[in-house]
Protein backbone atom coordinates (compact mmCIF):
# COMPACT_ATOMS: atom_id res chain seq x y z
CA UNK A 1 0.00 0.00 0.00
CA UNK A 2 2.96 2.56 0.74
CA UNK A 3 6.19 1.96 -1.79
CA UNK A 4 9.62 4.00 -0.79
CA UNK A 5 11.94 3.37 -3.17
CA UNK A 6 15.40 4.45 -2.68
CA UNK A 7 14.30 8.14 -1.17
CA UNK A 8 17.59 10.59 -0.65
CA UNK A 9 16.51 13.88 0.41
CA UNK A 10 19.95 16.35 1.05
CA UNK A 11 20.08 19.55 2.23
CA UNK A 12 23.00 21.41 0.86
CA UNK A 13 25.83 19.30 2.44
CA UNK A 14 23.79 17.29 5.16
CA UNK A 15 22.14 14.24 3.69
CA UNK A 16 18.86 13.88 5.62
CA UNK A 17 17.71 10.48 3.89
CA UNK A 18 20.37 8.48 1.79
CA UNK A 19 18.70 5.57 -0.25
CA UNK A 20 15.48 4.41 1.59
CA UNK A 21 13.52 1.52 0.53
CA UNK A 22 10.86 -0.27 2.50
CA UNK A 23 6.96 -0.67 2.23
CA UNK A 24 4.04 -1.46 4.06
CA UNK A 25 1.44 -4.21 3.33
CA UNK A 26 -1.96 -4.37 3.71
CA UNK A 27 -3.21 -5.67 7.61
CA UNK A 28 -0.33 -4.55 9.02
CA UNK A 29 1.34 -2.41 11.15
CA UNK A 30 4.99 -1.27 10.59
CA UNK A 31 7.20 0.25 12.97
CA UNK A 32 9.37 3.16 11.83
CA UNK A 33 12.13 3.40 14.62
CA UNK A 34 15.29 5.69 14.94
CA UNK A 35 16.98 7.98 17.00
CA UNK A 36 16.36 11.99 17.00
CA UNK A 37 17.45 13.29 13.63
CA UNK A 38 17.64 9.85 11.90
CA UNK A 39 15.26 10.77 9.13
CA UNK A 40 11.83 9.22 10.18
CA UNK A 41 9.86 13.02 9.29
CA UNK A 42 11.61 13.64 6.71
CA UNK A 43 11.18 10.09 5.06
CA UNK A 44 7.01 10.57 6.25
CA UNK A 45 7.25 14.11 4.87
CA UNK A 46 8.33 12.27 1.47
CA UNK A 47 5.57 10.27 1.42
CA UNK A 48 3.01 12.54 1.57
CA UNK A 49 4.81 15.15 -0.81
CA UNK A 50 5.09 17.95 1.88
CA UNK A 51 9.11 17.37 1.30
CA UNK A 52 10.63 16.78 -2.02
CA UNK A 53 12.86 14.63 -1.86
CA UNK A 54 16.11 14.93 -4.07
CA UNK A 55 16.21 11.50 -5.51
CA UNK A 56 13.69 8.30 -5.09
CA UNK A 57 10.19 7.96 -5.61
CA UNK A 58 7.22 6.93 -3.00
CA UNK A 59 4.10 6.10 -3.83
CA UNK A 60 0.64 5.34 -2.05
CA UNK A 61 -1.72 2.90 -3.39
CA UNK A 62 0.09 3.05 -6.44
CA UNK A 63 0.18 7.23 -6.84
CA UNK A 64 2.44 9.58 -5.85
CA UNK A 65 0.81 11.19 -3.15
CA UNK A 66 0.29 14.89 -4.72
CA UNK A 67 -1.35 13.30 -7.28
CA UNK A 68 -3.97 11.60 -5.39
CA UNK A 69 -7.48 13.52 -6.33
CA UNK A 70 -8.47 13.41 -2.50
CA UNK A 71 -5.59 11.64 -0.44
CA UNK A 72 -7.66 11.88 2.77
CA UNK A 73 -9.89 9.83 1.81
CA UNK A 74 -7.65 6.87 1.58
CA UNK A 75 -4.84 8.11 4.12
CA UNK A 76 -5.16 9.67 7.60
CA UNK A 77 -1.97 11.33 8.02
CA UNK A 78 -0.72 12.68 11.65
CA UNK A 79 2.72 14.48 11.49
CA UNK A 80 2.88 17.04 14.33
CA UNK A 81 0.19 17.67 16.78
CA UNK A 82 1.72 20.66 17.72
CA UNK A 83 0.68 22.36 14.13
CA UNK A 84 -2.67 22.79 14.90
CA UNK A 85 -4.10 26.16 15.33
CA UNK A 86 -4.37 27.06 19.30
CA UNK A 87 -7.54 29.82 18.19
CA UNK A 88 -9.43 27.44 16.57
CA UNK A 89 -12.14 25.16 18.26
CA UNK A 90 -11.30 20.84 18.10
CA UNK A 91 -14.58 20.65 15.98
CA UNK A 92 -13.99 24.14 13.57
CA UNK A 93 -10.95 22.00 13.30
CA UNK A 94 -12.45 19.18 12.55
CA UNK A 95 -15.43 21.01 10.17
CA UNK A 96 -12.22 22.32 7.97
CA UNK A 97 -11.32 18.97 7.48
CA UNK A 98 -14.51 17.52 6.73
CA UNK A 99 -15.38 19.84 4.49
CA UNK A 100 -12.47 19.68 2.34
CA UNK A 101 -12.99 15.93 2.40
CA UNK A 102 -16.32 16.11 1.50
CA UNK A 103 -17.52 13.91 4.41
CA UNK A 104 -20.90 14.95 5.97
CA UNK A 105 -20.74 16.69 9.42
CA UNK A 106 -22.30 13.81 11.27
CA UNK A 107 -18.68 12.11 11.02
CA UNK A 108 -17.43 14.88 12.83
CA UNK A 109 -19.41 14.11 16.29
CA UNK A 110 -18.74 10.48 15.47
CA UNK A 111 -14.91 10.76 14.56
CA UNK A 112 -14.68 12.83 18.13
CA UNK A 113 -16.62 9.84 20.34
CA UNK A 114 -14.64 7.48 19.17
CA UNK A 115 -11.40 9.44 20.08
CA UNK A 116 -12.13 9.88 23.65
CA UNK A 117 -13.34 13.92 23.04
CA UNK A 118 -16.62 15.29 24.23
CA UNK A 119 -18.43 17.31 22.50
CA UNK A 120 -18.17 20.24 24.99
CA UNK A 121 -14.32 19.49 24.69
CA UNK A 122 -14.36 19.94 21.23
CA UNK A 123 -16.07 23.24 21.62
CA UNK A 124 -12.80 24.35 23.29
CA UNK A 125 -10.02 26.50 21.78
CA UNK A 126 -7.22 24.21 20.89
CA UNK A 127 -5.33 26.42 23.26
CA UNK A 128 -7.23 24.91 26.42
CA UNK A 129 -5.74 20.82 25.51
CA UNK A 130 -3.22 18.97 26.61
CA UNK A 131 -0.92 17.34 23.88
CA UNK A 132 -2.72 13.80 24.77
CA UNK A 133 -6.06 15.82 24.22
CA UNK A 134 -4.15 17.00 20.89
CA UNK A 135 -2.62 13.61 19.92
CA UNK A 136 -6.50 12.66 19.72
CA UNK A 137 -7.80 15.45 17.65
CA UNK A 138 -5.18 14.78 15.34
CA UNK A 139 -6.31 11.16 15.23
CA UNK A 140 -9.83 11.72 15.05
CA UNK A 141 -8.64 14.16 11.85
CA UNK A 142 -7.05 11.00 10.38
CA UNK A 143 -10.28 8.91 11.01
CA UNK A 144 -12.71 11.36 9.53
CA UNK A 145 -13.20 9.87 5.72
CA UNK A 146 -12.56 6.25 7.38
CA UNK A 147 -9.49 5.34 5.40
CA UNK A 148 -7.71 2.27 4.09
CA UNK A 149 -3.95 3.57 5.51
CA UNK A 150 -2.54 5.46 8.19
CA UNK A 151 0.35 7.27 8.86
CA UNK A 152 1.53 8.12 12.43
CA UNK A 153 4.04 10.17 13.55
CA UNK A 154 4.61 9.79 17.28
CA UNK A 155 0.79 9.80 17.86
CA UNK A 156 1.34 8.43 21.13
CA UNK A 157 3.44 11.19 22.86
CA UNK A 158 1.27 12.92 25.77
CA UNK A 159 -1.57 9.90 26.07
CA UNK A 160 -1.79 8.71 29.41
CA UNK A 161 -2.22 4.91 29.97
CA UNK A 162 -5.76 4.82 29.30
CA UNK A 163 -5.08 6.58 25.68
CA UNK A 164 -1.77 4.41 25.01
CA UNK A 165 -4.21 1.29 25.61
CA UNK A 166 -7.09 2.88 23.44
CA UNK A 167 -4.71 3.26 20.42
CA UNK A 168 -3.50 0.29 20.75
CA UNK A 169 -6.57 -1.47 20.20
CA UNK A 170 -7.54 1.08 17.71
CA UNK A 171 -4.61 0.06 15.48
CA UNK A 172 -5.32 -3.29 16.21
CA UNK A 173 -8.96 -3.26 14.74
CA UNK A 174 -7.74 -1.00 11.92
CA UNK A 175 -5.51 -3.59 10.38
CA UNK A 176 -7.55 -6.38 11.63
CA UNK A 177 -9.96 -4.59 8.91
CA UNK A 178 -7.30 -5.01 6.15
CA UNK A 179 -6.29 -1.43 7.01
CA UNK A 180 -2.06 -0.46 7.12
CA UNK A 181 -0.63 1.40 9.07
CA UNK A 182 3.20 3.16 9.13
CA UNK A 183 3.95 3.95 13.04
CA UNK A 184 6.53 6.12 13.57
CA UNK A 185 7.79 6.41 17.19
CA UNK A 186 10.05 6.35 20.58
CA UNK A 187 8.10 4.09 22.31
CA UNK A 188 9.32 0.76 21.38
CA UNK A 189 7.99 -1.12 23.93
CA UNK A 190 4.72 -0.19 22.41
CA UNK A 191 5.74 -0.65 18.90
CA UNK A 192 6.55 -3.57 19.99
CA UNK A 193 2.75 -4.78 21.16
CA UNK A 194 1.48 -3.23 17.98
CA UNK A 195 3.60 -3.53 14.83
CA UNK A 196 3.59 -6.38 12.74
CA UNK A 197 7.21 -5.65 11.52
CA UNK A 198 9.93 -3.26 11.68
CA UNK A 199 11.70 -0.67 9.68
CA UNK A 200 14.82 1.03 11.56
CA UNK A 201 16.60 4.03 10.42
CA UNK A 202 19.91 5.56 11.79
CA UNK A 203 21.60 9.12 10.24
CA UNK A 204 19.25 8.35 7.21
CA UNK A 205 19.86 4.81 6.61
CA UNK A 206 17.69 1.51 7.05
CA UNK A 207 19.30 -0.62 9.08
CA UNK A 208 16.74 -3.29 9.75
CA UNK A 209 13.53 -3.96 7.75
CA UNK A 210 12.51 -7.22 9.36
CA UNK A 211 8.76 -8.59 10.81
CA UNK A 212 9.04 -7.86 14.15
CA UNK A 213 9.04 -11.82 15.74
CA UNK A 214 12.47 -12.22 13.44
CA UNK A 215 13.94 -9.01 15.03
CA UNK A 216 13.18 -9.69 19.13
CA UNK A 217 14.64 -13.19 18.76
CA UNK A 218 17.93 -11.45 18.26
CA UNK A 219 17.58 -10.06 21.38
CA UNK A 220 15.67 -9.96 24.78
CA UNK A 221 13.14 -7.49 23.27
CA UNK A 222 12.60 -4.92 20.97
CA UNK A 223 14.53 -1.98 22.83
CA UNK A 224 17.69 -4.51 23.24
CA UNK A 225 17.78 -4.86 19.52
CA UNK A 226 17.61 -1.67 18.80
CA UNK A 227 19.90 -0.27 21.08
CA UNK A 228 22.82 -2.52 19.44
CA UNK A 229 22.23 -2.22 16.24
CA UNK A 230 22.16 1.62 16.54
CA UNK A 231 24.95 1.81 18.81
CA UNK A 232 26.94 -0.69 16.21
CA UNK A 233 25.79 1.39 13.46
CA UNK A 234 27.05 4.74 15.21
CA UNK A 235 30.78 2.95 15.92
CA UNK A 236 31.10 2.23 12.70
CA UNK A 237 30.62 5.74 11.42
CA UNK A 238 32.58 6.98 13.70
CA UNK A 239 35.32 4.62 12.84
CA UNK A 240 34.79 5.45 8.85
CA UNK A 241 35.30 8.67 9.60
CA UNK B 1 -11.86 1.78 11.01
CA UNK B 2 -15.02 0.43 10.03
CA UNK B 3 -17.93 2.18 11.62
CA UNK B 4 -21.58 1.96 12.44
CA UNK B 5 -22.52 4.74 10.54
CA UNK B 6 -22.75 5.15 6.67
CA UNK B 7 -19.73 7.54 5.26
CA UNK B 8 -21.46 9.18 2.16
CA UNK B 9 -17.78 10.85 0.91
CA UNK B 10 -17.62 12.48 -1.69
CA UNK B 11 -15.49 10.14 -4.90
CA UNK B 12 -14.66 13.58 -7.02
CA UNK B 13 -11.40 15.00 -5.71
CA UNK B 14 -10.76 18.16 -3.64
CA UNK B 15 -13.10 20.60 -5.03
CA UNK B 16 -12.33 24.36 -5.42
CA UNK B 17 -15.90 24.92 -3.44
CA UNK B 18 -15.01 23.02 -0.24
CA UNK B 19 -11.42 24.53 -0.23
CA UNK B 20 -13.06 28.07 -0.33
CA UNK B 21 -15.52 27.62 2.15
CA UNK B 22 -12.76 25.52 4.57
CA UNK B 23 -10.55 28.93 3.90
CA UNK B 24 -13.37 31.17 5.29
CA UNK B 25 -13.93 29.28 8.25
CA UNK B 26 -9.86 29.48 8.65
CA UNK B 27 -10.19 33.52 7.89
CA UNK B 28 -13.15 34.17 10.26
CA UNK B 29 -13.23 31.41 12.80
CA UNK B 30 -9.94 32.62 15.64
CA UNK B 31 -9.94 34.45 18.11
CA UNK B 32 -8.31 37.25 16.27
CA UNK B 33 -10.37 37.32 13.41
CA UNK B 34 -12.94 37.67 15.04
CA UNK B 35 -12.41 40.41 17.07
CA UNK B 36 -11.02 41.92 13.81
CA UNK B 37 -14.37 41.86 11.85
CA UNK B 38 -16.01 43.20 15.29
CA UNK B 39 -13.57 46.06 15.56
CA UNK B 40 -14.30 46.98 11.73
CA UNK B 41 -17.77 46.44 12.34
CA UNK B 42 -17.49 48.99 15.40
CA UNK B 43 -15.32 51.28 13.99
CA UNK B 44 -17.24 51.40 10.65
CA UNK B 45 -20.49 52.13 12.32
CA UNK B 46 -19.01 54.88 14.23
CA UNK B 47 -17.82 56.20 11.00
CA UNK B 48 -21.65 56.33 9.47
CA UNK B 49 -22.46 57.93 12.26
CA UNK B 50 -19.57 60.89 12.42
CA UNK B 51 -20.26 60.90 8.69
CA UNK B 52 -24.09 61.92 8.92
CA UNK B 53 -23.13 65.29 10.84
CA UNK B 54 -19.61 66.21 9.10
CA UNK B 55 -21.32 65.90 5.75
CA UNK B 56 -23.70 67.93 6.71
CA UNK B 57 -23.88 69.88 3.31
CA UNK B 58 -23.16 66.76 1.54
CA UNK B 59 -24.33 67.30 -2.15
CA UNK B 60 -23.69 63.73 -3.34
CA UNK B 61 -24.07 60.33 -1.79
CA UNK B 62 -20.81 59.07 -2.26
CA UNK B 63 -18.93 62.19 -0.27
CA UNK B 64 -19.30 60.10 2.88
CA UNK B 65 -17.52 56.99 1.56
CA UNK B 66 -13.58 57.60 1.97
CA UNK B 67 -14.63 58.24 5.92
CA UNK B 68 -16.45 55.17 6.30
CA UNK B 69 -14.51 52.47 4.14
CA UNK B 70 -11.27 54.37 5.94
CA UNK B 71 -11.42 51.31 9.16
CA UNK B 72 -12.18 48.46 6.78
CA UNK B 73 -9.42 49.82 4.27
CA UNK B 74 -7.13 49.46 6.53
CA UNK B 75 -7.65 46.54 9.19
CA UNK B 76 -9.46 44.12 6.49
CA UNK B 77 -6.41 43.37 4.66
CA UNK B 78 -5.01 41.93 8.21
CA UNK B 79 -7.30 38.65 8.34
CA UNK B 80 -5.72 37.96 5.04
CA UNK B 81 -2.05 38.39 6.05
CA UNK B 82 -3.12 36.62 9.00
CA UNK B 83 -4.98 33.67 7.31
CA UNK B 84 -1.46 33.23 4.62
CA UNK B 85 1.50 33.55 7.30
CA UNK B 86 -0.20 31.65 9.81
CA UNK B 87 0.14 28.69 7.51
CA UNK B 88 3.71 28.61 8.25
CA UNK B 89 4.19 30.78 11.32
CA UNK B 90 1.85 28.44 13.28
CA UNK B 91 2.99 25.49 11.08
CA UNK B 92 -0.76 24.19 9.82
CA UNK B 93 0.40 24.41 6.38
CA UNK B 94 1.50 20.91 7.29
CA UNK B 95 -2.11 20.03 7.89
CA UNK B 96 -3.46 21.71 5.05
CA UNK B 97 -1.02 20.68 1.83
CA UNK B 98 -1.82 17.30 3.31
CA UNK B 99 -5.34 17.76 2.66
CA UNK B 100 -4.78 19.46 -0.53
CA UNK B 101 -1.10 18.55 -1.93
CA UNK B 102 -2.23 20.68 -5.02
CA UNK B 103 -0.50 23.69 -3.60
CA UNK B 104 -1.98 26.45 -6.07
CA UNK B 105 -5.48 25.09 -5.38
CA UNK B 106 -5.08 26.47 -2.19
CA UNK B 107 -3.29 29.85 -2.71
CA UNK B 108 -6.30 30.45 -5.51
CA UNK B 109 -9.09 29.41 -2.70
CA UNK B 110 -7.56 32.59 -0.39
CA UNK B 111 -7.61 34.98 -2.98
CA UNK B 112 -11.18 33.53 -4.27
CA UNK B 113 -12.05 34.48 -0.65
CA UNK B 114 -10.16 38.23 -0.63
CA UNK B 115 -12.29 38.95 -3.64
CA UNK B 116 -15.61 37.58 -2.04
CA UNK B 117 -14.60 39.79 1.17
CA UNK B 118 -13.78 42.78 -1.08
CA UNK B 119 -16.95 42.21 -2.82
CA UNK B 120 -18.85 41.89 -0.08
CA UNK B 121 -17.50 44.81 1.90
CA UNK B 122 -17.73 47.20 -1.22
CA UNK B 123 -21.62 46.96 -1.49
CA UNK B 124 -22.08 47.34 2.01
CA UNK B 125 -20.07 50.01 2.13
CA UNK B 126 -21.51 51.89 -0.50
CA UNK B 127 -25.43 51.38 1.11
CA UNK B 128 -23.62 52.83 4.17
CA UNK B 129 -22.72 55.92 2.29
CA UNK B 130 -25.98 56.11 0.82
CA UNK B 131 -27.87 55.83 3.74
CA UNK B 132 -25.60 58.47 5.60
CA UNK B 133 -26.33 60.92 2.37
CA UNK B 134 -30.35 60.29 3.09
CA UNK B 135 -30.41 60.47 6.96
CA UNK B 136 -27.89 63.90 6.11
CA UNK B 137 -29.77 65.46 3.62
CA UNK B 138 -33.43 64.84 5.52
CA UNK B 139 -32.00 66.32 8.79
CA UNK B 140 -30.14 69.67 6.80
CA UNK B 141 -32.71 69.67 4.41
CA UNK B 142 -31.10 69.79 1.41
CA UNK B 143 -31.28 67.22 -1.86
CA UNK B 144 -28.80 64.42 -2.73
CA UNK B 145 -27.27 64.54 -6.37
CA UNK B 146 -27.52 60.57 -7.36
CA UNK B 147 -26.00 61.08 -10.83
CA UNK B 148 -22.41 60.87 -9.93
CA UNK B 149 -20.67 59.30 -13.01
CA UNK B 150 -19.78 55.69 -12.60
CA UNK B 151 -16.29 56.45 -13.14
CA UNK B 152 -15.83 58.29 -9.93
CA UNK B 153 -18.17 55.22 -8.12
CA UNK B 154 -15.50 52.80 -9.43
CA UNK B 155 -12.31 54.87 -8.38
CA UNK B 156 -14.20 54.73 -4.96
CA UNK B 157 -13.14 51.03 -4.56
CA UNK B 158 -9.62 51.23 -5.38
CA UNK B 159 -7.95 52.17 -2.37
CA UNK B 160 -9.67 49.24 -0.28
CA UNK B 161 -9.13 46.77 -3.45
CA UNK B 162 -5.13 47.72 -3.66
CA UNK B 163 -4.53 47.50 0.16
CA UNK B 164 -6.36 44.32 0.45
CA UNK B 165 -4.03 42.98 -3.12
CA UNK B 166 -1.23 44.44 -0.78
CA UNK B 167 -1.55 43.13 2.14
CA UNK B 168 -2.06 39.92 0.39
CA UNK B 169 1.16 40.34 -1.69
CA UNK B 170 3.26 41.01 1.29
CA UNK B 171 2.03 37.86 3.05
CA UNK B 172 2.41 35.42 0.01
CA UNK B 173 5.75 37.11 -0.57
CA UNK B 174 7.18 36.33 2.84
CA UNK B 175 5.18 33.70 4.43
CA UNK B 176 5.75 35.12 8.39
CA UNK B 177 3.34 37.20 9.71
CA UNK B 178 4.97 40.26 11.63
CA UNK B 179 7.34 40.54 8.28
CA UNK B 180 4.36 40.95 6.59
CA UNK B 181 2.55 43.29 8.97
CA UNK B 182 5.69 45.28 9.02
CA UNK B 183 5.67 45.34 5.43
CA UNK B 184 2.50 46.63 5.20
CA UNK B 185 2.14 49.28 7.65
CA UNK B 186 5.72 50.89 7.00
CA UNK B 187 5.96 50.44 2.88
CA UNK B 188 3.51 53.15 2.21
CA UNK B 189 4.94 55.84 4.14
CA UNK B 190 8.28 54.93 4.03
CA UNK B 191 8.05 55.47 0.19
CA UNK B 192 6.61 58.52 1.00
CA UNK B 193 9.49 59.16 3.02
CA UNK B 194 12.31 58.44 0.54
CA UNK B 195 10.88 60.48 -2.22
CA UNK B 196 11.30 63.29 -0.67
CA UNK B 197 14.91 63.22 -1.55
CA UNK B 198 16.06 65.26 -4.23
CA UNK B 199 17.54 62.53 -6.20
CA UNK B 200 14.69 60.10 -5.84
CA UNK B 201 11.44 62.98 -5.98
CA UNK B 202 10.99 62.98 -9.69
CA UNK B 203 10.40 59.31 -10.19
CA UNK B 204 8.31 58.70 -6.78
CA UNK B 205 5.29 58.29 -8.52
CA UNK B 206 6.29 55.34 -10.39
CA UNK B 207 7.10 53.55 -7.32
CA UNK B 208 4.82 54.96 -4.25
CA UNK B 209 1.26 53.77 -3.95
CA UNK B 210 0.67 57.03 -1.85
CA UNK B 211 1.92 59.59 -4.34
CA UNK B 212 0.92 57.40 -7.67
CA UNK B 213 -2.38 57.13 -5.46
CA UNK B 214 -3.32 60.83 -6.27
CA UNK B 215 -5.14 59.49 -9.28
CA UNK B 216 -8.07 58.93 -6.87
CA UNK B 217 -8.01 63.03 -5.97
CA UNK B 218 -6.61 64.14 -9.16
CA UNK B 219 -8.44 62.49 -11.71
CA UNK B 220 -6.57 60.02 -14.05
CA UNK B 221 -4.24 60.63 -16.85
CA UNK B 222 -2.60 58.66 -19.22
CA UNK B 223 0.59 59.50 -17.18
CA UNK B 224 -1.03 59.50 -13.63
CA UNK B 225 -2.61 55.49 -14.80
CA UNK B 226 0.71 54.55 -15.81
CA UNK B 227 2.26 55.33 -13.05
CA UNK B 228 -0.50 53.78 -10.61
CA UNK B 229 -0.66 50.63 -12.63
CA UNK B 230 4.13 50.70 -12.01
CA UNK B 231 3.33 51.25 -8.34
CA UNK B 232 0.51 48.29 -8.15
CA UNK B 233 3.63 46.04 -10.62
CA UNK B 234 6.64 46.96 -8.22
CA UNK B 235 4.43 46.28 -4.71
CA UNK B 236 1.72 44.04 -5.54
CA UNK B 237 2.65 41.79 -9.13
CA UNK B 238 6.36 40.96 -8.32
CA UNK B 239 5.52 40.01 -4.54
CA UNK B 240 2.56 37.93 -5.71
CA UNK B 241 4.45 36.07 -8.31
CA UNK B 242 7.60 35.38 -6.31
CA UNK B 243 5.07 34.52 -3.14
CA UNK B 244 3.45 31.92 -5.17
CA UNK B 245 6.64 29.86 -6.38
CA UNK B 246 7.80 30.01 -2.99
CA UNK B 247 4.66 28.31 -1.50
CA UNK B 248 4.34 26.15 -4.39
CA UNK B 249 8.47 24.61 -3.71
CA UNK B 250 8.98 25.56 -0.09
CA UNK B 251 9.65 21.97 1.75
CA UNK B 252 7.66 21.45 5.25
CA UNK B 253 9.83 20.78 7.80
Amino acid sequence: MIEVLRLTKKYKSLVAIDDVSFSVKPGTITGFVGPNGAGKSTTLRCIVGLTTPTSGAATVLGSHYVNLENPSRSIGVILDASRLHPGRSGYSTLKTASTIIGVPDSRIEYVLKECGLTTLEGKREIKTYSLGMRQRLCIAQALLANPQILILDEPMNGLDPQGIRWIRSLLKKFTNDGGAVLLSSHLLSEVQKVADHIVMICEGKILVDKPLEELVEEGDDLEAVYVNYTEKFSRRSIHED
Amino acid sequence: MKTDISLNVDTNGVRLSNIVKAETRKATDTHVSRIIIITIVLLTFAMFVVSIYKFGNAASWTHPFNAISSPACTILPIIFILLICEEWTRGTALVTYTFVPQRNKVILAKFIILLVFFLGTIITLYAFSAIASIIASGTNSYSISWSEPIYSVILLILPLLVNMLFGFSMAIATQETTLALGLYFFVPPTTVVVSQLPVIGPYAKWFSLEHSSSIFIAGATGVTTAQYICSLFIWIFVPCIIGIFRNMKRDLN
